[in-house]
């Protein structure tokens, strides 16, 4: 299903080089706009926001599952942490302070972990198919959120919370910065920690990862229970980004994250999918997102864009597989023709 | 008589491993040829290339007296060409009867299956080799000798000028194993050639017309059975010869490691009780469903029993998960390699090591990659695996060699109580004989171990008492030293 290009170890290589290509390219589309440092500064304030949302969808597709709920989930986190900002400082929300800040994402992250646990939980033990529960999940937490906020924009976040989202350090977006920890933090999770590497032999056996004394189960729950950390992560920028909170914020990046996966090399049946690959794949859409908009394409025009991508890798995949077996089937016949039956194929 | 394959010159590398140097091969219109040599020198590659699966570097292929450029996988079905790969790509989820036919009823098309012809194609191809199995029944939920059966079948339901057969009774009971060769005997003589590749010497002597013994690559003699014996033959494919030595257990009054009493889980075995001491190779065997594997998997936790008590060194225990087998020391290495016993895309590594992740944590508790890496190296070493490296997905490897990382991978975690299920399918001559001196050494030091095996002879060879369960109870138990193989088998078939 995916392209063996994406699959194979110099996969990332290829990644590398498509990204090089499509800035270059960018670039000469757009000299006066592109290559600028505002542009950096730019698309590093909004890259975070793909890559949390992209890193949820792949611990989930890496132990052979899906999380459809992740933007629901964003949603949600935002708006108990509004509510909450409500309920403790009234209407002095804007003015509360880090403290109060704090304590409405720890509400909100909870909250967004107590959501995943729940999800996990179905899956592992109730055994209902990821899609299925996910699907489930979404559907009800977008319900809930026109419900709690009747379809209005909440607004009115204290200054930290902006921060969060919205401050510099130096010449580095803060979000930029979280964002580089969080993968930090998870290269270490994934490569030496029993659950992350216990996630990837479930991915690609669950039942052999059963019977090497993994608790496939726990590891299930606490797989959903991460990937909708990334949604509460997700929050926090965005409520900080926009300085509201909203039932159906960012739907469109359902997909985006989804294709993040895909170009990444994540088998979406489980098991392989590397954090290089990821962050690679997620800087590529980010440039491509941004360079489109720049050159002042509709937005409808970018939505239909991403379909547009994962459709030629779909077919480039099956392309490549294709012009392999004709160019050794040549070769075989060339062989053949010149000194009949001396060499057979060509081997890779 | 004359030549149905050729094969001249035949080189075939993968990264880091030449396969084939250099083979030359001729297979004999209707003859029964086996195929030997050590785990990893190249026989399935061979198979491989004769079927289209893969293509050699370089060299020549002669179907028939005609040069073939590649055998693509359709090309090698319509020159009569049938293979039952080692690991026998079954469909799991379908039925018996559609893995049966599936081939068959795609080639006739039309779109819709007639579900008649699917059953009938079924039946014929089974009554071929006198078995009778459930058509309905979901493969993936039959045992691996049944599925084996089931490969069987459906290559029997073509035209068949050659079937090649890559360790087919690797996991098949004595019984089964019989009826095998007694339909490799009726292909025969129907003008059907046999490649036949297996590890077990007795059955290549019983069967064969001539045997090609391949080292490292390379075919080092083709002969005639009544040229050779088996410790010729042994040191044909390894250069060395074997040993052969009996298990003795040296302390009869050693504590008892693990006590089994009235354990019993319904349709699958009743009140069975047993003991293990410590240092003891207690054999444990029966036929296919006789509940052997489901009182292994009840001990450690797959499927716990319902009613019964397990006592592991005189301590009660309850035994509900493979974490709580783990935790009371006992470990189990599962009859089926590649759907319980090994995660085949990931490494040799990643495998080897997956039981103990928690006993290589470094600082801040994280897994030591190069304490990971050291212990997949001695394991690698200890078993001989043939692996250029341990990051080497383990799905590259030869099938005796993968079993050898199932069977590291639990004793890496030293348990208490060992339980080896067939552990030794699909291990050459060798390397079987040095597992059994790794078990042996590892009882020497107080380990208890449990073998359930098909082989009697394995059995008697290499514990010191053998159960024999027949209808989910423990009906005899004989000493191993007194015993000979025939006469397990025989208490093994007994009514029960
Ligand atoms: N796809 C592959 N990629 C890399 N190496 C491979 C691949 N397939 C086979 N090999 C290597 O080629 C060698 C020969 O393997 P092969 O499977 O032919 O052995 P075999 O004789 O069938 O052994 P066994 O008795 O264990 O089944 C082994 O060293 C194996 O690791
Ligand atoms: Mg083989």
């Amino acid at each position: 299903m995916i392209p063996a290009f994406l699959q194979r170890p110099s996969a990332n290589r290829t990644l590398a080089g498509v990204l090089v290509a499509i800035v270059v390219l960018m670039s000469a589309l757009n000299p006066q706009r592109f290559p600028t440092i505002g542009n950096l500064i730019s698309m590093s304030y909004q890259l975070p926001i793909i890559a949390f949302l992209s890193l949820g969808m792949m611990v989930a597709m890496v132990s052979g599952g899906i999380n459809l709920a992740i933007i629901a989930t964003a949603n949600f986190t935002g708006i108990v942490m509004a509510l909450l900002l409500r309920a403790v400082a009234g209407d002095a929300a804007e003015e509360a302070g880090a403290g109060v800040a704090l304590l409405a994402m720890g509400g909100g992250l909870a909250a967004a972990l107590v959501l995943g646990a729940v999800m996990g939980w179905l899956i592992a033990y109730v055994e209902v198919p990821a899609i299925l529960t996910t699907l489930a999940m979404m559907t009800l937490l977008n319900g809930v959120n026109l419900v709690i906020t009747k379809g209005y924009t909440l607004s009115g976040f204290p200054e930290f919370l902006l921060g969060v989202g919205n401050g510099m350090l130096g010449p580095v977006p803060i979000p930029f910065l979280i964002l580089v920890a969080v993968v930090m933090g998870m290269a270490v999770f994934l490569r030496r920690t029993r659950t992350g590497l216990g996630l990837y032999l479930l991915g690609s056996n669950p039942i052999a990862a059963g019977y090497s004394n993994l608790h496939v189960r726990a590891v299930l729950v606490r797989t959903y229970a991460l990937s909708s950390a990334f949604s509460a992560l997700t929050a926090f920028i965005m409520v900080g980004q926009l300085n509201s909170v909203k039932a159906n914020y960012a739907e469109s990046y359902l997909l985006v994250s989804v294709l993040a996966c895909f170009l990444g090399g994540v088998d979406p049946f489980g098991g392989t999918g590397t954090l290089t690959g990821m962050v690679l794949a997620v800087v590529i859409l980010q440039v491509v997102s941004t360079g489109v908009n720049l050159l002042r394409m509709d937005p409808f025009f970018i939505q239909a864009l991403w379909g547009f991508i994962i459709l030629v890798l779909i077919a480039a995949g099956f392309l490549g597989e294709r012009l392999r077996e004709v160019r050794r089937l040549r070769a075989a016949r060339l062989a053949q023709q010149a000194a009949p039956g001396s060499t057979v194929g060509t081997g890779p | 008589m004359e030549e149905f394959l050729r094969l001249e010159k035949i080189h075939k590398s993968f990264v880091g491993v030449h396969a084939l140097k250099g083979v030359d091969f001729t297979l004999r219109k209707g003859e029964i040829h086996c195929l030997v040599g050590e785990n990893g020198c190249g026989k399935s590659t061979l198979i491989k290339i004769i079927s289209g699966v893969l293509q050699p570097d370089s060299g020549r292929i002669v179907v028939e007296g005609q040069p073939v450029a590649s055998l693509g996988s359709a090309a090698t079905m319509a020159r009569g060409i049938q293979v039952i790969y080692q690991d026998l790509s079954l469909f799991p989820n379908l039925t018996v009867a559609e893995n049966i036919a599936i081939a068959e009823v795609k080639e006739r098309g039309g779109g819709v299956v007639d579900w008649d012809e699917v059953r009938r194609i079924a039946r014929a191809a089974m009554a071929r080799i006198r078995v009778d199995l459930d058509l309905d029944a979901e493969v993936g939920e039959l045992p691996i000798g049944v599925q084996q059966l089931v490969a069987i079948c459906r290559a029997l339901t073509s035209d068949l000028k050659l079937l090649i057969l890559d360790e087919p009774t690797a996991s098949l009971p004595k019984h089964d194993i019989e009826n095998l060769l007694s339909v490799v005997r009726d292909l025969q003589a129907h003008g059907i050639a046999v490649l036949f590749v297996s590890h077990k010497l007795n059955e290549i002597f019983a069967v064969a017309e001539r045997i090609t013994v391949f080292r490292d690559g390379e075919r080092v003699a083709t002969l005639p059975p009544n040229e050779l014996d088996d410790d010729r033959l042994v040191a044909l494919m390894t250069g060395r010869t074997l040993a052969r030595k009996v298990f003795a257990f040296a302390d009869a009054s050693a504590r008892k490691v693990l006590e089994v009493r009235g354990l019993s889980k319904r349709n699958h075995f009743a009140d069975v009780s047993l003991e293990l001491r410590a240092g003891e190779i207690v054999g444990l065997t029966g036929l296919i469903g006789s509940g052997r594997t489901e009182l292994a998997l009840a001990l450690f936790g797959i499927s716990p029993a319902e009613s019964g008590e397990i006592r592991v060194e005189g301590k009660p225990v309850q035994i509900r998960s493979v974490q709580d087998a783990v935790a009371a020391g006992i470990a189990y290495v599962p009859e089926n390699r590649l759907v319980q016993g090994l995660v085949m895309k990931h490494s040799v590594e990643a495998n080897v090591t997956a039981t103990v992740l928690d006993r290589l944590l470094g600082r801040l508790g994280l897994v030591d990659p190069a304490r990971k890496q050291a212990l997949a190296r001695e394991w690698i070493k200890a078993l001989g695996i043939k692996v250029s490296n341990p990051a080497v997905p383990v799905q590259t490897l030869s099938g005796g060699n993968q079993q050898k990382v199932v069977i590291a991978k639990w004793l890496a975690a030293s348990p208490r109580i060992l339980i080896l299920d067939g552990p030794t399918v699909g291990v050459d001559v060798m390397a079987k004989a040095a597992i059994h001196d790794y078990v042996r050494g590892l009882a020497a030091r107080g380990m208890a171990v449990l073998l359930i095996t098909d082989e009697e002879a394995e059995a008697v060879a290499n514990t010191n008492r053998i159960l024999i369960m027949r209808a989910g109870r423990i009906r005899d138990e004989i000493v191993a030293a007194a015993a000979e193989a025939e006469q397990v088998q025989q208490l093994v078939e007994a009514p029960s």
